[in-house]
This record gives structure tokens, sequence and C-alpha cells, in this order.
């Protein structure tokens, strides 16, 4: 079961307990999120380096002498 | 030297306040309630996390009456840096603040800045971060800003790792702007 902290900045006590069932579903549901949106995020940017990557080879051209024409 | 006590005097007024702290130890989640109050419209939120089980980003979610708020109202505009690689990034319509908390790796906590405005007033709550992010043998930056889509009034919030537990210690303080 995932742990939770709860603190209270009025009275200054923190509870840490498990999760509610209610917590765990949230808790499954932003997991899943995160798997996903990083997924999309890493397949972002792969797909960018890659076409990077065939725009310097079909220029014949180094990431070098690129990074040298936009300097 | 009576003019320059005077001064002193009035410059304490102003400035951060220390609000509260809260600690977790191998938790999924930490939330502070009632740390936003009609003392104070701007807070900076500092964390010292110790480790983290997973690499992640630390999202954040707007807390009323100690019930978090995960309707798909919040907004984001990122900048990230990799060494001379420039990339800009939005996302809308999500249940959290992505990486308001900064970005963790299992290896190395990174160092994050968090400002928001006007949680407690029945506005939009905007914030902005800023964050290291550090892989294993790299690192790079990133800037976000946020928004919250609808006016209303928060009193805490909820710091929520991507997946895994953290342990270590959120920090908030209180700007005071005038006396």
């Amino acid at each position: 079961v995932s742990k939770i902290a709860i603190h209270d900045a009025v009275t200054g006590e923190t509870v840490e307990r498990d999760m509610t069932p209610e917590e765990e579903a949230q808790r499954a549901a932003d997991e899943a999120a995160w798997v996903e949106r990083k997924a999309v995020e890493d397949a972002a940017v792969e797909a960018t380096v890659a076409a990077r990557a065939a725009l310097l080879e079909r220029l014949g051209i180094s990431e070098d002498e690129a990074r040298l024409l936009l300097s | 030297m009576a003019i320059n006590a005077v001064k002193y005097q009035s410059n304490f007024a102003t400035g951060l306040r220390f609000i509260t702290s809260a600690s977790g130890s191998a938790v999924s989640s930490i939330s502070i309630n009632n740390c936003f109050s009609a003392s104070f419209s701007h807070y900076l939120v500092m964390r010292d996390f110790l480790s983290s089980s997973a690499n992640n980003n630390v999202s954040l979610r707007l807390r009323a009456s100690s019930t978090d708020d995960s309707a798909a109202n919040y907004r984001r505009q990122q900048l990230d840096a990799d060494s001379t690689s420039i990339a800009g990034a939005r996302a809308t319509g999500e249940t959290s603040w992505v990486g308001a908390l900064g970005i963790t790796e299992t290896t190395s906590m990174g160092f994050a800045r968090w400002w928001i405005s006007n949680p407690f007033e029945a506005v939009r709550t905007t914030a902005w971060v800023d964050a290291s992010y550090l892989p294993t043998g790299n690192i790079q930056s990133t800037t976000r800003v946020y928004e919250h889509d609808t006016a209303s009034s928060y009193d805490g919030f909820t710091a929520i790792p991507g997946a895994g537990t953290i342990t270590g210690t959120i920090y908030v303080y209180g700007l005071r702007e005038a006396q």
C-alpha cells in the first residue's frame, strides 16, 4: 500500500498513513498518465534527433559544421 | 546610525517569511494544508529531497479543505535546454502542474524553485518554476510557467512524484511585499 504524508501548517502536525482506496486509484491514474506522457515526450525527442541526423546526412555536413553555420 | 537603524527595521517587515515545512519518508505524495492564506499573495516553495525511487517529474496539485483538485484544469508552458538544443512544449487540460517541483533522478535530486501567485484569492492561480535536470552524465535546465483555469481559492497543495516514492522536506515561504 502506498504511503501519504499530510501536514497541517496551522497545527504543525504531520500524519503519515496508508492511502485510502480512492487515493490509491488517483495515484494509479497519475502514474499511468506519467508513463504515457513520458513515452510521448521520449518519442518526440527521438523523432527530432532522427530528423536532424537525416538532414545532416542529406546536406553532407557534420553536426559541428551545422552549428558553425548557425553561430 | 539612527537613520540606518530605522531603515533596517522598515526592511525587516518585508521579504520572505517562513510558513511551514513538511517531510515524508518513502511516500507517494506529500500534502500541505493551510499554508496559503490571506496573509500573503505570493509564495516561494523550495524542496530538499534526499532520495527518489524512480526518475520523476514531481508535480503539484492544488488543494482546498484537505481535498486535492484533480480536475483537468491545469496548463503549462515550458522551455528546456540540453546543451545547445532548446525545446519548447505546451500542455493544457492536465490534472496537475507537471514538474512544478522539478525533476528527480534516482542518482540526483536536482534543484527546483517554485513561485506561486494568488492561490488563496478566488482568481486564476499562476506559478513559475526553474529547475535543473541531472540525468546520469548530463545536465539540463527547464523553466516552466503554469496556470489554473478556474478562479478558485486554495489553501494548500500536494506534491506527487510521477512514479515511485520520495523522501525529503518541502519548505513554504510567504512574500511580505509591504508593511
